[in-house]
């Protein structure tokens, strides 16, 4: 039997209604998009005045070691008086966390090192330059400080080693921390990556946790016992529910898409993305409000499906034997291709991971309607 | 084996039809083959202790839950199967209000003029009737268990339903609201509108039911109108309270017995006679006859 509209129209200004006069509700999507909107600025904001640490052994100072005097450093921190973002500091000023030397936020490094040359009679000094996030560009300045100096004393450059810049942390824990200096989330994650997620939180908070709060709350207090027992159909009321939650997901995914890669809201493998995820989420909540007859009790499935699929993810992506156990997660796909999406438009055709996904969330819709229509307002 | 047909709705047509009804949830047995009829425009009760299997029963009736047996039929259609059709031609008032609090009265009722097809100026009628005017632009969160009560009334008969079942529609009512709820039903019934209600109140039941069937423990054991309720199991009995040797004594004397009808006559006679009452039977005395516990 066909839906009829104007019943469908009905009960979904009522979802409208009913989240207008739930400020909660409201607040989290305000909230949602004042992230973003942080996100944004933060994007635009002009890069902080950063300052350079020149540390050195602390031996320097004291005695000559391989033709490295203390004139160079009695040099470098005559110089560095001259300016305000350069400091000469003993190496045994610098805190250490698991073996890694940790500065400032917003501060690049130039480390002096003392080596034992190849014979062992001498030695040399080594150069280490370290600058927070991903650019090291940002040293340049220093390094157009102390190189001249270095020469000057040294006569050669060839008296110095360069070693490579910023020697990368080998640990999560280290790489966060690091990253972390850097003083700004942008450096943390790619645009499109925050983009990405806050997109599938949009849509976790749309479609997956406003219609199992509302719908559970229907089924308790009896609301959905009254509405099927009205002329209108379990397959009108759940259109109604899912069209409502579907057109909220788009405003809250529009609005953030707009602020933070406005060039996407062309992209149709975005929004054919988003369409297949958040219908996905809808399904999904309707199978945990309809499995439950509490309010509490749904939250807390809720609570559950986020963290089945948290294992989930970790098991497929810890050990091999468990691998394709997150190709049956729909946000599997529809994370990796929101995040093509926001970078380039993809062609509908190119786009096979939407044909798996697609599928996943067919099987997701069908139990839903299923569900709901047997035992969701009983 | 059904049990017989009780007392049926004579020559009304028939709205509601339960034959051989029985609802079990696994090895408890909620509703026993129950069998009766209700007839259009009947105003019928449904009484029974906690747990006798009215509320088991009304879900079946509305199409929340499936017999496990027996056969049910609204208006000529068969439930479950016809449950789309039944759905426009009942209203059903639950014992537990299940409004969206956040709305107010109107707006609540105004959703439900849209679903069911009303025009809006329905929606005013009613709240109208059921003295809820002025708080019909209130959140229903600010109603009082009363007036949620009977906004609850209101939007059932908004759609003029030929079937009206009420779970205990007077409660939490005051005596005004009460009169005002029972004036409504009797006007329904009048126009041709069946009312099916469960109630606590035996009051209720002597003087706006047309019948009244008493269910216990799944089973229908009586199913009648309150006069012959009344006919067939009142006890007449008189209390007397007379003087002897400075003492007043008390004596409670059944009139359908030879030998206490005589000793009430010697004591008119003999005695110094202080007090003679009647005792009145109520419904609820049937009830307690009937069902051998307290209606509660």
């Amino acid at each position: 039997m066909m839906p009829r509209l104007d019943k469908v129209r009905t009960l979904v200004g009522r979802e409208a209604l009913r989240l207008l006069k739930n400020p909660s509700a409201l607040m989290v999507l305000g909230l949602l998009v004042a992230f973003s909107l942080l996100l944004a600025l933060s994007r635009n904001e002009k890069s902080p005045a950063l300052s350079c640490w020149i540390v050195h052994p602390d031996s320097l100072l004291t005695s000559e070691a391989g033709g490295v005097s203390s004139d160079f450093i009695e040099k470098l921190t005559e110089a560095a008086k001259q300016t305000k973002t350069i400091r000469v500091l003993p190496l045994s000023r610098i805190a250490v966390f698991r073996e890694q030397r940790m500065y400032p936020p917003l501060t690049c490094a130039i480390e002096l090192l003392k080596l034992p040359a190849d014979d062992g009679s001498t030695t040399q000094l080594s150069v280490t330059y370290r600058h927070p996030g991903g650019k090291s560009d940002v040293l340049e300045p220093f390094l157009r400080w102390f190189w001249p100096i270095a020469v000057d004393h040294f006569g050669q450059v060839q008296v110095v080693e360069q070693a490579p810049a910023a020697s990368r942390p080998t640990s999560a824990t280290a790489l966060v921390m690091e990253r972390l200096q850097s003083g700004s989330l942008k450096d943390l994650m790619s645009e499109e990556l925050a983009a990405a997620i806050l997109l599938l939180v949009v849509q976790f908070v749309t479609c997956c946790q406003l219609i199992v709060s509302f719908t559970s709350q229907d089924r308790e207090r009896g609301t959905l016992t009254a509405l099927a027992l009205s002329p209108i159909t379990m397959s009108e009321l759940l259109q109604a529910k899912i069209l409502f939650h579907l057109l909220l997901s788009a405003l809250g995914c529009g609005a953030v898409i707009a602020v933070l890669k406005p060039s996407a809201l062309t992209h149709a493998s975005l929004w054919a993305t988003l369409l297949l995820t958040s219908l996905g989420l809808c399904s999904v909540g309707m199978v945990i409000a309809s499995l439950t007859k509490t309010q509490s009790g749904a939250s807390l499935l809720a609570l559950c499906y986020m963290l089945v699929g948290a294992v989930v993810f970790y098991l497929a992506t810890k050990f091999s034997a468990f691998a394709q156990l997150k190709s049956f997660a729909f946000e599997n796909y529809g994370f990796g291709m929101l995040f093509l999406s926001l970078q380039r438009p993809i062609p509908l055709a190119r786009a096979t991971d939407l044909a798996p996904m697609l599928a996943l969330v067919v099987g997701w819709l069908t139990t839903a309607t299923l569900l709901f229509r047997t035992r969701g307002w009983r | 084996m059904p049990t017989e047909l009780p007392a049926t709705a004579g020559l009304r047509g028939q709205s509601i039809v339960i034959d051989g009804l029985t609802v079990r949830y696994g090895s408890f047995t909620a509703v026993d083959r129950l069998s009766l009829s209700v007839g259009e425009g009947e105003l019928f009760g449904f009484l029974g202790p906690n747990g006798a299997g009215k509320s088991t029963t009304i879900r079946v009736l509305i199409g929340a839950s499936r017999p496990t047996s027996g056969r049910v039929e609204i208006a000529g259609h068969s439930l479950p199967r016809d449950f789309a059709k039944v759905k426009p031609l009942f209203g059903y008032v639950p014992d537990s209000e299940n409004h969206m609090e956040e709305f107010s009265g109107r707006e609540n009722l105004v959703l439900f003029a849209k679903l069911y097809d009303v025009p809006l100026a329905e929606v005013d009628k009613a709240l109208g009737r059921l003295e809820l005017s002025e708080a019909a632009d209130l959140p229903v969160r600010a109603y009082s268990k009363g007036m949620r009560k009977k906004l609850l009334i209101a939007r059932e008969i908004l759609h003029q339903p030929r079937i009206l079942y009420l779970d205990e529609p007077t409660a939490n009512l005051d005596r005004h609201s009460t009169e005002v709820v029972r004036k409504l039903l009797r006007e329904l019934t009048a126009r041709g509108t069946t009312v099916f209600l469960t109630t606590h109140d035996m009051e209720e039941v002597e003087q706006i039911c047309d019948r009244v069937a008493i269910l216990c423990k799944g089973k229908l054991i009586a199913c009648d109108t309150p006069v012959n309720f009344m006919t067939r199991h009142a006890e007449r009995k008189v209390l007397a309270q007379y003087e002897q040797s400075s003492q007043v004594l008390r004596e409670e004397l059944d009139l359908d017995d030879d030998r206490q009808r005589e000793r009430l006559a010697n004591i008119i006679r003999h005695e110094a006679c202080v007090r003679l009452h009647s005792q009145e039977f109520q419904f609820e005395d049937v009830f307690l006859k009937l069902t051998g516990q307290i209606y509660t």
